[in-house]
């Protein structure tokens, strides 16, 4: 009889949560090329209620450096650009009265290196976040053993599975940093 | 699928299932707190797989005594 247990499942779950986290995170690390993701997370104040900045216009990337809003509602456009400016974005947002411009300056090789060294960071954060859900599962088959709910042979079963998860997930983060890098380094 | 085994006895599903002369396997299936005074074995889940039934089981508490005796 094979067998499946809830706090594998939980892991699994666990872990693609830490990988699109991680995802989220590296993300907003700007290597310099223009990206609508980027304004993911500004608010804008919108008549009063906090609105993301995607649903009160059009985003789009017309050049590899620059980014524009086309704004469904031009009355709001100091409301948007006010949000910008208060972001931790580091651009200085430009207007023509309808549409915002956002130009992304070119980053130098050293700025390239510490953006690198920070998604490296990251990613090892996210790797120790995997290995702690691993040790969360472990302790769980550890306690099902003890009280004889799992026979040893499902223990050893359970204990090669969530190994077999974590190195998967292990070499997805690291899939991800690794594309990251080639962005960032990308000139 | 032919057979539907959901929520019926393991015994019972594997003895119509062995009847027919089907191929089938088993997975247990254990939550964080399982019971520890189960008396019933039954199946939660049923797929066709590589042309065979796997049957996830479950253990349930299916004698209840109630405060009504």
């Amino acid at each position: 009889m094979q067998i499946k247990h809830e706090a594998l499942e939980t892991a699994a779950t666990k872990m693609d949560k830490t990988l699109g986290v991680l995802r989220k995170e590296l993300v907003s690390i700007r290597a310099g090329r223009a990206n609508a993701q980027l304004l993911d997370g500004i608010m804008v104040d919108y008549y009063g209620t906090p609105t993301p900045i995607n649903q009160v216009g059009n985003i789009a990337a017309p050049e590899p450096r620059l980014l524009t809003i086309s704004l469904w509602d031009a009355s709001i456009l100091h409301e948007v650009e006010k949000a910008i400016q208060a972001s931790d974005l580091g651009i200085n947002p430009a207007n023509d009265g309808k549409m915002i411009r956002l130009a992304f300056p070119e980053i130098t090789g050293e700025k390239r290196q510490e953006l690198v060294k920070l998604a490296k960071k990251k990613t090892e954060e996210a790797k120790v976040a995997i290995r702690a859900i691993r040790r969360d599962a472990n302790e769980v088959f550890k306690k099902d053993k003890k009280a004889s709910i799992v026979t040893e042979d499902d223990y050893e079963i359970l204990e090669k599975e969530i190994q077999t998860l974590t190195d998967k997930k292990t070499k997805e983060a690291e899939e991800i940093l690794a594309a990251k890098e080639k962005e960032i380094l990308e000139i | 699928m032919k057979y539907d085994f959901l929520g019926v006895e393991l015994k019972e599903a594997e003895r119509i299932l062995k009847r027919d002369k089907q191929p089938y396997s088993i997975v247990r299936y254990v939550s964080y707190r399982p019971y520890t005074d189960a008396d019933s074995t039954r199946v939660l889940r049923m797929r066709f797989r590589n042309g065979i039934y796997e049957l996830l089981v479950g253990e349930f508490i299916t004698n209840v005594r109630t405060s009504q005796g």
